[in-house]
């Protein structure tokens, strides 16, 4: 008896897996930038120009890859970006980078970007 | 045979995870998502409509019936926080706000609340590291440097704040606040928001520990404008196409701890660098340098911070200004009851909006980093200034004072006092402001989405997040208009909470006393005749009886009185100073939908009124539902 809970179990296990990989994965990038600078400006020449900046932003590419069977692959990067300094949403921006589509149907390779 | 079957099931299933190479094994390993579904709702109903503007002489009044579905605190309907782990010792963490605000647009409002979050930590032979980039991080130093004050955990319970946590057992908000003296807090509590790059290092040799961080601040943040977001555009301007400007407005902080039994000493830094024009020319600077130490000993301990602050813009230089916070708790086998005595001393040349002490004294430059427009993040958000009534231990500058404070049980009653008594060091201010602890939160809602300063029919209110508070002038001055006369605050606060059991269910009863003043002379405890310029005075009882595993009835009674003397401005009708009386009852239910899931519903009857300022009055009805779901 023992011995066929511990059948079903792996069995079980091992399909589990199968939809974990099959349906839905999750890979990106993140990075947070800062730029500073400073300008040696002659007065004489130039009486407008800012002589010192700084910003910089935090970024994340979220892509998600989605498998809804074995001959199709949905793919969308989504990239989220704050930039620094924007606090309680300020300065955030959303933007959709990639969504493709690309599948095999009748022997045929279909894609959509 | 049995044998075989078995063999061609497993051969079969690791056949079909081996089909499934075609994918790549995720490179995201512990993604999560959590958050919660926050429903609010409010409705008001005027019985004596509040006059919030004059114009044309003519009073303009609220309308009397008022619905709001959202929370005007600018807090969303869903949160979801949304983190993942790339490899061990790296993680990020964002989180995603959705809010149908029911304007009749079908484009819900969807933003970032905390940004996005990136760490790493690793461990080196001499040290661990952890590093924190991008933000909101929560983060704190020391009381001088960058921390929020957290108080004496006296306060109502009656009106949920949106960050409250929900427990499956709604009685633990309750019973939490009567053991712990406060109810859960998230991260937040206590802390600064920053943005930019954070660097711990601990467990460094000779038991030190070091902190940096370079990046903005909520109050030394940047302005932004609402660009066309053009994703194709690669030029340089596309890294800078929602910044308002790019001059600099940075923090830099740190500090470098060393810690040895239950002992601690650390030395800390905390420098605002912006400049007040565009080219970025004109500079304003803030420097703190303070020294924080704790020592603990069997029968007391002591923490303290001394140090000193520098601050210079284009117009002024104020020179450097000493700061000194101790704090000696004596413990229940020394005194019988744990008794902390605070002293606090602050130059009033010295300011610092992200210490725990408020600004009454210093004007600062506006930085040009804030931009055209007035954007929460740029240049601070609206605190309470004027000679402010401020609540017992909360510091200012400007200020030297002692508050005594102890907390013991009697049978089944916890009870809380505290005495404090502080003065001005320069006489400066020529007004003083308070706030209102009945229907402050009712009375800020007058004023959705926004927080002006010097509204109402007086022009003497100013909004906070979730508060209010009021000015009034003073007319003992010179013939030059200036302040000659000394100004002394007292406070004292007293909180009693009970627990008892009613047909075997747990009742819990909460009272909490107010009792402030200002004045022209010292004195050791409050003082209550006309010698004060102020007096304010409120007391709060809360009862919360669990009727049932998932009901839980709450009940609230609020009275204030601001009594103010004839130094200060009066009524040009009436010819009387402020005289003012606010009235509140409530009640409440808390039922418990599911686990997860819980329906606050609140109502309150609320009336407030000066007799002497005719249209400084209101009194109506607030009913409050809030529907929460964490997951």
């Amino acid at each position: 008896m023992n011995k066929k809970i511990l059948i079903l179990l792996l069995i079980l296990a091992s399909n589990i897996l199968i939809g974990q990989q099959k349906k839905f994965q999750i890979n990106g990038a993140a990075r947070a930038y800062l730029f500073s600078n400073k300008l040696d400006i002659d007065e004489s020449i130039d009486t407008i120009s800012t002589r010192k900046a700084n910003y910089g932003h935090t970024l994340l590419d979220m892509g998600i890859s989605l498998f809804p069977n074995k001959n199709t692959e949905v793919i969308s990067m989504l990239r989220i970006r704050n930039e620094l300094g924007g606090f309680w949403g300020g300065g955030v921006s959303f933007n959709v980078r990639q969504l493709t589509l690309k599948g095999v149907a009748g022997n045929k390779v279909i894609r959509s970007r | 045979m049995k044998s075989i079957f078995i063999s061609i099931l497993l051969f079969f299933s690791f056949q079909l995870v081996a089909q499934d190479t075609i994918v790549k094994k995720a490179p995201l390993q512990g993604f999560n998502i959590s958050g919660n579904y926050r429903f609010f709702a409010q409705h008001r109903l005027f019985t004596n409509p509040y006059a919030f503007q004059v114009l044309n002489d003519q009073p303009e009044y609220l309308t009397k019936r008022a619905i709001l579905v959202g929370d005007a605190s600018q807090l969303p309907e869903l949160t979801l926080n949304i983190g993942g782990s790339p490899s061990k010792g790296t993680s990020f963490g964002t989180d995603l706000v959705i809010w149908n605000q029911n304007n009749g647009n079908f484009d819900y409002y969807h933003n970032l609340q905390l940004g996005i979050n990136l760490y790493g930590n690793f461990k080196t032979k001499f040290a661990t590291i952890g590093v924190k980039a991008g933000g909101i991080h929560w983060h704190s130093m020391t009381t001088f440097t960058m921390k929020s004050f957290a108080g004496y955990n006296r306060y109502s319970i009656f009106d949920r704040n949106p960050w409250d946590p929900q427990f499956k057992d709604l009685n633990k908000r309750y019973e939490d606040y009567y053991k712990n003296g406060a109810i859960s807090q998230d991260t937040r509590w206590a802390q600064q928001a920053v943005q930019g790059f954070i660097l711990d290092g601990t467990e460094l040799p000779l038991g030190l520990s070091v902190n940096l961080m370079y990046g903005k601040t909520q109050n030394a943040g940047a302005a932004f404008v609402d660009p066309a977001n053009v994703s194709y555009d690669t030029t340089s301007n596309n890294f800078i196409k929602f910044y308002d400007n790019t001059i600099p407005n940075n923090v830099i902080a740190g500090s470098i701890k060393k810690a040895w039994k239950k002992h601690r000493v650390s030395l800390n830094s905390f420098n605002r660098k912006t400049y007040s024009n565009a080219l970025a020319t004109e500079e304003i600077s803030n420097s703190i340098l303070t020294s924080e130490f704790y020592f603990e000993y069997d029968k007391f301990s002591l923490l303290g911070e001394v140090g000193a602050g520098h601050y210079q813009d284009v117009y002024k230089d104020l020179g450097i200004g000493e700061m000194v916070s101790l704090k000696v708790n004596l413990k229940k086998s020394l005194t019988k009851i744990p008794i902390e005595i605070h002293y606090f001393r602050i130059n009033p040349d010295v300011v610092n909006n992200n210490a725990e002490f408020v600004n009454t004294s210093v004007v600062e430059a506006k930085s040009a980093a804030a931009g055209t427009v007035t954007v929460i993040g740029a240049n601070g958000v609206l605190q309470q200034n004027g000679s402010a009534m401020l609540g017992m231990g909360q510091m200012a500058n400007n200020r030297q004072g002692l508050n005594i404070n102890t907390e013991f049980k009697i049978k089944d009653a916890t009870i809380s006092i505290g005495n404090g008594f502080s003065k001005e060091i320069r006489n400066q201010n020529k007004s003083i402001t308070y706030g209102h602890a009945i229907n402050g939160l009712t009375m800020s809602r007058f004023w959705r989405w926004s927080f002006p300063a010097n509204v109402g029919p007086y022009n003497s209110t100013s909004v906070l997040f979730r508060n209010v508070f009021q000015t009034i002038n003073l007319t003992d001055l010179d013939d030059q208009g200036s302040v000659v006369n000394d100004k002394h605050f007292n406070n004292i606060e007293a909180q009693v909470k009970y627990k008892m059991n009613l047909f075997g269910k747990p009742w819990h009863l909460f009272y909490l006393g107010s009792y402030n003043s200002i004045q022209t002379k010292f004195s050791p405890i409050t003082v209550f005749n006309e010698e004060a310029y102020l007096r304010y005075y409120s007391h709060q009882l809360e009862s919360y009886y669990k009727l049932h595993t998932k009901v839980i009835l709450s009940q609230y009674l609020g009275w204030e009185r601001a009594i103010a003397n004839y130094n200060t401005e009066v009524n040009i009708e009436t010819k009387r100073p402020v005289n003012q009386e606010g009235f509140a009852f409530g009640l409440g239910i808390d039922y418990l939908l599911s686990k997860n899931t819980a329906l606050y519903l609140r109502h309150r009857y609320f009336n407030y009124e000066d007799r002497s300022f005719e249209l400084n009055k209101f009194a109506g009805h607030e009913t409050t539902l809030e529907l929460k779901i964490i997951f």
